[in-house]
């Protein structure tokens, strides 16, 4: 018996002495049961303990594409800053998205009321009628084993991952339960947040940037409003949906320029954009105007033999 | 005569039309004035009336130390929300007022008096409505610099920065045997170790402290690169900050942005040049050159 408990113990010790710090994708709920023709909102989320700290993630998502499908997306409450827009491929049953977190993520802070992990709320929809075995279908949705999380190292060094899948049960005989992400729209009456559109030149071309967050239900798209006089009121305006970096062109840059976020609930908000171009160089620049003057020194004795032979 | 200037005059004038239009200069400087506007909230449904609306300001509170008047930037969601000074004993305390619920990733760093940025401290915290979050006890880390990037074995080489003011600093040097050295930081939290190369063995090494005072400790502030070689090699000033694609000095969204658009594109030449050539020059962009990104935001 003693060397039995000598035995656990050196083996505890020696799995002690190699325990590696990993970061853990999860979801929220892991388990959940939903009728047929029901909406609910997974949330992928992002464990870390210290000392490790994350600050980029690249993630893909398997989803069994015959019973759900996603129908939309809720960013504003990621910890995530997006590179591009989740991708769904709904033929594969895969989600995609990639994104950053500035100085990184530490973890959880002591004291702070919920767990502020999220990576992206989808909000997936049952089928409205199906033929199933039984009354019950187990569904799993899980993480991609080569979704990749990178350490906030100054290196890009990648971190180690776990990974919690979740399941959902289909069930004939669950009850239709509320729809949290209706109640989210509906809820929504604030506009997306103040933003400050800016201007940067890159390989010549000047580009338009923006980013603005809504904390509710997250925001949707950004519209680009070009109107030859100034706008007054900002009220249901239309204009191009636009993503930044947006390339300016000088054609644009003749308009008042107006950048309209919208949230996923339809509030927006509207930012002004005027972009006042100035040239650096003087309106008579240097070379054209050398070029100009040296043709006029050359021109200038054939004009007077002209001039002379026709008086 | 006069014609020949008349005629010279105007082939000037199309020709500068023409070419050096403002609209074809390629040298530009822009500036952006931005308003934003919102829609106001729909009126609540029914009639009724009186009682008046008291607003609920969710804010959150931030109170720690820096070094002394050091300039300390608080991060909101990746953008600069407020720049504040610490006092003489370091301490600041900023205050984020009306924000809406939710979750909020904040970041704060400082400078010290050498322009030499600590690391960055992110809390993502949760606001809820009508509720004052207070995160209390934040110690930002040293500023951590040393004096040669590359030392001749059995000289000294200086590891300075700034931390709180008479606080005792660890300096912790990876070597292939670790070296744990202390130094105290004077009344204006400035802290420089000695370092005797001779305890060290030829070859790349790196460089780290945190700063002790009373029962509080600092976070490690991030390491530093040296070399133990045959020479001196000095210092130079403060050179451009990796990520830094529009050299205006700040890694932030329009870096950001930059690096966005040429992700899982082919890069042109130009790119080649400044973007991936800035971050891990591999000839593609990928997560790796964003967490890199990441790791050297300033807001």
């Amino acid at each position: 018996m003693k060397k039995i408990i000598k035995l656990l113990f050196f083996i505890s010790i020696w799995f002690l002495g190699f325990k590696t710090e990993a970061a853990t994708l999860y979801f929220r709920p892991a388990q959940a049961s939903y009728g047929l023709g029901q909406r609910f909102i997974l949330e992928a989320r992002l464990k870390v303990e210290e000392p490790e700290v994350i600050n980029a993630v690249e993630v893909k998502i398997h989803y069994p594409n015959e019973f759900l499908t996603p129908v939309d997306f809720s960013l504003g409450d990621s910890i995530l800053t997006f590179i591009s827009e989740p991708e769904i491929n709904q033929t594969k049953g895969e989600i995609n998205f990639a994104g950053i977190i500035p100085g990184g993520y530490f973890g959880p802070i002591p004291g702070n009321p919920s767990l502020a992990d999220i990576l992206i709320k989808i909000v997936f929809q049952t089928p409205g009628n199906v033929i199933l075995p039984s009354n019950s279908l187990n569904l799993h949705i899980d993480f991609d084993p080569n979704s990749k999380a990178y350490l906030n190292d100054s290196q890009g060094s990648l971190a180690q991952l776990q990974f919690e899948n979740a399941t959902i049960s289909l069930n004939f005989k669950e009850p239709i339960k509320s729809d949290d992400w209706l109640s989210i729209l509906k809820n929504d009456k604030t506009p997306p947040a103040d933003f400050s559109p800016q201007i940067t030149s890159a390989g010549g071309q000047n580009y338009l940037i923006f980013q603005t967050e809504d904390k509710e239900s997250g925001l949707d798209h950004y519209e680009l409003i070009k109107s030859p006089s100034p706008i007054s009121e900002f009220k249901n305006l239309v204009g191009e949906k636009v993503t930044s970096p947006y390339l300016l062109t000088p054609e644009i840059l003749k308009y008042h320029l107006y950048l309209k976020a919208v949230d996923k609930a339809g509030n927006e908000r509207y930012a002004e954009v005027n972009p006042q171009i100035k040239p650096i160089k003087n309106y008579f620049s240097f070379y054209p105007l050398c070029f100009i003057i040296i043709l006029g020194l050359l021109l200038f004795p054939y004009f007077s033999y002209f001039n002379k032979t026709a008086t | 005569m006069m014609r020949f200037f008349l005629k010279f005059f105007i082939v000037l004038a199309l020709v500068n039309l023409l070419f050096v239009s403002p609209l074809w200069s390629k040298d530009v400087s822009t500036s952006v004035q931005v308003k934003t506007y919102a829609p106001p909230p729909p009126p609540p449904p029914g009639g009724g009336g009186g009682g008046g609306f008291i607003p609920v300001s969710n804010q959150v509170v931030f109170n720690g130390y820096a070094y002394p008047y050091s300039l300390i930037t608080l991060l909101k969601d990746n953008e600069i929300a407020a720049r504040v000074s610490a006092g003489p004993d370091a301490r600041f305390s900023i205050t984020l007022s009306n924000l809406t619920a939710g979750n909020y990733n904040f970041g704060i760093y400082s400078e010290d008096k050498n322009g030499i940025r600590s690391r960055t401290l992110n809390f993502v915290v949760t606001v809820a409505s009508g509720v004052t979050t207070a995160i209390n006890g934040i110690f930002l880390p040293p500023t951590i610099t040393v004096d040669k990037l590359e030392v001749k074995r059995g000289e000294t080489l200086n590891i300075l920065g700034q931390t709180l003011p008479e606080a005792e600093v660890m300096v912790v040097v990876n070597s292939e045997r670790e070296i744990i050295k202390k130094a105290q930081s004077d009344k204006s939290g400035i802290w420089v170790y000695k370092l005797d190369t001779l305890e060290t063995e030829y070859g790349e090494h790196k460089t780290k402290a945190r700063a002790q005072k009373e029962d509080n400790y600092t976070e490690f502030s991030e390491a530093v690169s040296f070399k133990v070689g045959t020479r001196n090699v000095y210092q130079q000033a403060k050179g451009p900050i990796r990520g830094d694609l529009n050299n205006d000095s700040r890694v932030n969204l329009v870096d950001f942005s930059i690096l966005a658009y040429w992700w899982k594109k082919p890069l042109s030449d130009w790119a080649k040049n400044n973007v991936d050539a800035k971050l891990k020059p591999d000839g593609k962009i990928d997560l790796v050159d964003f967490s890199i990104l990441a790791y050297y935001w300033t807001g």
